[in-house]
């Protein structure tokens, strides 16, 4: 499992784990399901409307081809979904109490995973755009940490954006509290 | 210069057929690693190995057996 692999810090607490929002795979599945069944509804559509002779034919004839060739489509269609779940359900933000490990599964192969230091965040932003975006509450984080402009995190379609963006900013608050108050701890004893 | 083929169309379903199981297996195998390496909960795991088996294999089943009553 992942966890094993990201290797927690001793006393380190994961708040919250946050992927894309739901409609996101809906659509996309959607897309795949109507693509996977297009052979059975061109294959209704014929036998309502009424098929000319020659196509008839062909398909009397050659009917166990045509069955094979459609379940292949099927066949791939479903492999189709699966990735299009797998890269759902693996591309993550992880929000612990220290850092933000953001996980992009952009393909099989091709997967990068950042994380970020929750005293170095120093800006997060957030952008909803579009109706169906607002209506389901939707939308674009972009976190800027004080390093150099390439550890910008960004991510697309992340549900409730602006509790997010509060969540992040009260774990970055209590953090920096946690850290001046350890540090104040230190200047005292010496 | 022409090339031509005659292939009958059993032997060429035949061949689709053991092609696109080879690609199955494959997809199978680094679908697999995936979901085992990265994925966060082991309950999501199991139930999508579950309904990716669910679906696929009948449809691997059922190609099997139009290839061999061709």
């Amino acid at each position: 499992m992942l966890f094993d692999k990201i290797a927690l810090e001793a006393d380190e607490k994961v708040i919250r784990k946050v992927r894309k929002h739901w409609f996101v795979i809906v659509v996309e599945l959607f897309g795949i399901a109507l693509a996977g069944m297009l052979p059975l509804i061109i294959w209704a559509g014929l036998m309502i409307a009424g098929t000319p002779e020659i196509i008839s034919s062909i398909l009397t004839e050659h009917t166990s081809t045509l069955a094979f060739a459609s379940t292949t489509w099927l066949l791939l269609s479903v492999m189709g979904g699966a990735m299009a779940w797998t890269h759902y359900y693996l591309d993550v933000w992880v929000i612990t109490d220290r850092r933000i490990i953001v996980i992009d599964q952009i393909h099989f192969f091709n997967r990068k995973v950042s994380s970020f230091r929750l005293e170095r965040l120093q800006d997060i932003k957030v952008s909803i755009r579009g109706i169906v975006a607002t209506l389901l509450n939707f939308g674009t984080v972009r976190a800027q940490t004080a390093s150099t402009a390439e550890s910008n995190f960004t991510s697309r379609a992340l549900p409730a954006p602006r509790e997010l963006q509060s969540l992040i900013q009260t774990a970055m608050d209590a953090r920096l509290m946690k850290l001046g108050g350890s540090a104040a701890t230190i200047s005292l004893s010496e | 210069m022409q090339f031509s083929i005659d292939l009958p169309l059993e032997t060429l379903v035949t061949l689709v057929f053991y092609l696109v199981l080879m690609s199955y297996v494959i997809f199978c195998l680094v679908f697999y690693y995936h979901w085992n390496a990265y994925a966060l909960s082991r309950s999501v795991t199991n139930l999508t190995y579950l309904v990716f088996a669910g679906l696929t294999l009948p449809l691997v089943a059922l190609m099997a057996l139009i290839v061999l009553m061709l």
